[in-house]
């Protein structure tokens, strides 16, 4: 049997508020949840960059960029970007 | 830092360039519907078949973009998906190759609608598409994070209940359509 699903409403926001969000995203054309969306995912990507250059600051921006494709897609995809640079005249 | 707008630019034009259907699905879609969060990369399901998967991959050729050109062909042949990543910047596309005798594709496909989105303009699933897909892919592992977004579309957009009803039946996912549109 499948499980029951969870409420509609997250345990840590109240009814009122939720509905406010809701109401609040319906209001929005959609370009506007478009920027909205693009904001995030530009704000998501800047923190993981910052987060992986204090956990390796001795590393290069190359060197950045394959952690974060590796702690994001895993070694496989992570390797194609090493693969990549190394066919690389420098 | 990974940036998603050079892998999804790329993908588009390549699929625009070979005519082929295609729809931006999954959390980029349910972005532009109201679900506001991150995702890690942009799903696109498209028709490619072995005649036109050739073309399609010498239209993404000399772009900085990781192919699995054998993984395109097998997904071609007999469905499937591949990634596409865009080396220089870590953004990646899932593509998910569908098959046009599939009955929910073709409808999404005739119901897509056309969005600007990461500055390309690109063919977008409807919000009742979007929850109806993403109803069907949690259907065995009961993602709390899949009915969030869903609950989010549903109670910010005027959803065509009768539509989600219909095809919600016909997916198997009808207990989960009644659920939603009782919250």
């Amino acid at each position: 049997m499948l499980s029951k699903n969870p409420s509609a409403v997250p345990a840590d926001t109240s009814p009122e508020v939720w509905q406010m969000q809701m109401d609040a995203i319906g209001s929005m054309t959609v370009e506007q949840r478009i920027a909205v969306w693009e904001e995030i995912q530009n704000q998501f990507a800047i923190m993981e960059d910052a987060s992986m250059r204090r956990r390796y600051p001795e590393f290069n921006d190359h060197q950045i960029l394959v952690e974060l494709v590796r702690a994001r897609y895993g070694n496989e995809l992570a390797s194609k970007i090493v693969a990549k640079s190394d066919a690389l005249p420098f | 830092m990974i940036d998603l707008i050079y892998a999804f630019r790329l993908v588009v034009l390549a699929l625009e360039d070979v005519s082929a259907r295609y729809l931006v699905v999954g959390s980029t879609a349910a972005g532009a519907w109201g679900v506001a969060r991150s995702t890690r990369d942009v799903d696109i399901v498209a028709v490619i078949s072995s005649d036109s998967v050739e073309a399609f991959l010498s239209a993404l050729e000399g772009n900085d973009l990781y192919v699995p050109a054998d993984e395109a062909r097998l997904a071609a042949e007999f469905g499937g998906s591949f990634n596409i990543l865009h080396t220089a910047t870590g953004g990646k596309v899932d593509l998910f190759v569908c098959s046009p005798d599939d009955k929910f594709e073709s409808i999404r496909l005739e119901r897509r609608v056309q969005l600007n989105i990461l500055g390309v303009l690109t063919w977008v699933a409807t919000p009742e598409d979007v929850v109806l897909s993403k109803l069907r892919w949690r259907f065995e592992s009961r993602s709390e994070t899949q009915w969030r977004d869903c609950i989010e579309i549903a109670a910010s957009q005027n959803l065509d209940i009768d539509y989600l009803r219909h095809w919600a039946s016909y997916l198997g996912v009808l207990a989960d359509v009644e659920d939603l549109i009782k919250t």
